[in-house]
């Protein structure tokens, strides 16, 4: 259908939701302060909400709050940003389908640890010319061939991505890490 | 979902007026059954819904127009299940359903997957 727009995503995560709430939450507290402060300046009080939190702590506490406060806002407005990146459009005649990039994750994730000799699988995927694209890392068990896991694990990832896809256009690069025998206790689930 | 209406085009004289939620529901029901969905709407949505009592359709957005209609349904599959047999079975379906019992044609169906369920989710939620 050429004159369907792809939908705009799909529906958010509870951390977006909860990253938007947050926001809404603080930008409200943060309109209520300045107009409070503005009326009491307007009728002449002697009242100004900022001074208990101007007065709390030394300098470096507050500043130390601020920047925190400052980066952890930033992390929610790029959280929230960049949730509309987060999916694959696969476009039909009639409609198409939009798959969240991080379920194709969980399945790529899910498909590597069903190898014997994996022990912990970290996949980050991403779209590009419609079709998904990225890198799964794995923990492999020690004195395993890389190689042969590597070559095995991708096989399965792909398949069971473009199964998914309906597509065989998945690239996948496998990264496997060999653990040693003290690291694999850490490691494992 | 927005609550827009559409007036049938075929009855100029006499307009017949559908509400988006009445083709939102028929859509639900149309899909209801079919292999591979696990739950329609995301976790939030149908919570949202159970809290407000809402007896509609979570998940299914109606976008209507004069005398058709756009469908996005966001739901979670299982995972194993191929999306593009999904989402032809969910637009065969849907199609068939609205277009006999509202006489709006389905223009598109979109099917939009933001989640997939392993087994073991499954056996701890109760599906």
């Amino acid at each position: 259908m050429a004159d369907r727009p792809k939908p705009s995503q799909t529906a958010p995560a509870a951390s977006v939701r909860l990253a938007t709430a947050v926001l809404l939450a603080v930008g409200g507290i943060f309109a209520t302060v300045l107009a409070v402060s503005f009326a009491a300046a307007v009728l002449g009080w002697d009242f100004t909400p900022m001074d208990p939190l101007m007065s709390a702590g030394g300098h470096v506490v507050r500043a130390v709050l601020l920047v925190a406060a400052l980066v952890i806002l930033a992390g929610l407005v790029l959280s929230i940003a960049r949730h509309g990146e987060r999916s694959l459009w696969l476009r039909g005649e009639h409609g198409g389908v939009l798959v969240s990039l991080a379920a194709l994750q969980r399945i790529a994730e899910a498909t590597a640890l069903r190898h014997p000799e994996v022990v912990r699988a970290e996949a980050r995927l991403r779209e590009r010319d419609g079709a998904p694209y990225g890198s799964v890392r794995l923990y492999a068990r020690p004195l395993v061939d890389a190689a042969r896991v590597r070559g095995e694990v991708e096989a399965q990832v792909r398949t069971a991505i473009d199964r998914v896809t309906g597509r065989e256009t998945t690239r996948i690069a496998v990264k496997p890490t060999v653990l040693r025998v003290r690291q694999l206790k850490r490691y494992l689930p | 979902m927005t609550d827009n209406t559409s007036p049938d085009a075929s009855t100029p004289t006499s307009g017949v007026t559908i509400s988006d939620n009445v083709v939102a529901k028929v859509a639900a029901k149309a899909i209801a059954g079919i292999d591979g969905i696990h739950a329609v709407g995301g976790g939030s949505s149908r919570a949202l819904a159970g809290l407000r009592g809402d007896k509609g359709a979570p998940g299914i957005s109606i976008d209507l127009h004069e005398d058709s209609v756009d469908i996005d349904i966001t739901m979670s599959i299982v995972f194993g299940a191929s999306v593009p047999k999904i989402a032809e079975a969910c637009r065969a379906a849907v199609t068939e359903q609205i277009e006999n019992i509202t006489g709006l044609k389905v223009r598109a169906v979109n099917v939009l997957v933001n989640d997939v369920v392993f087994p073991e989710d499954q056996t701890g939620s109760g599906g």
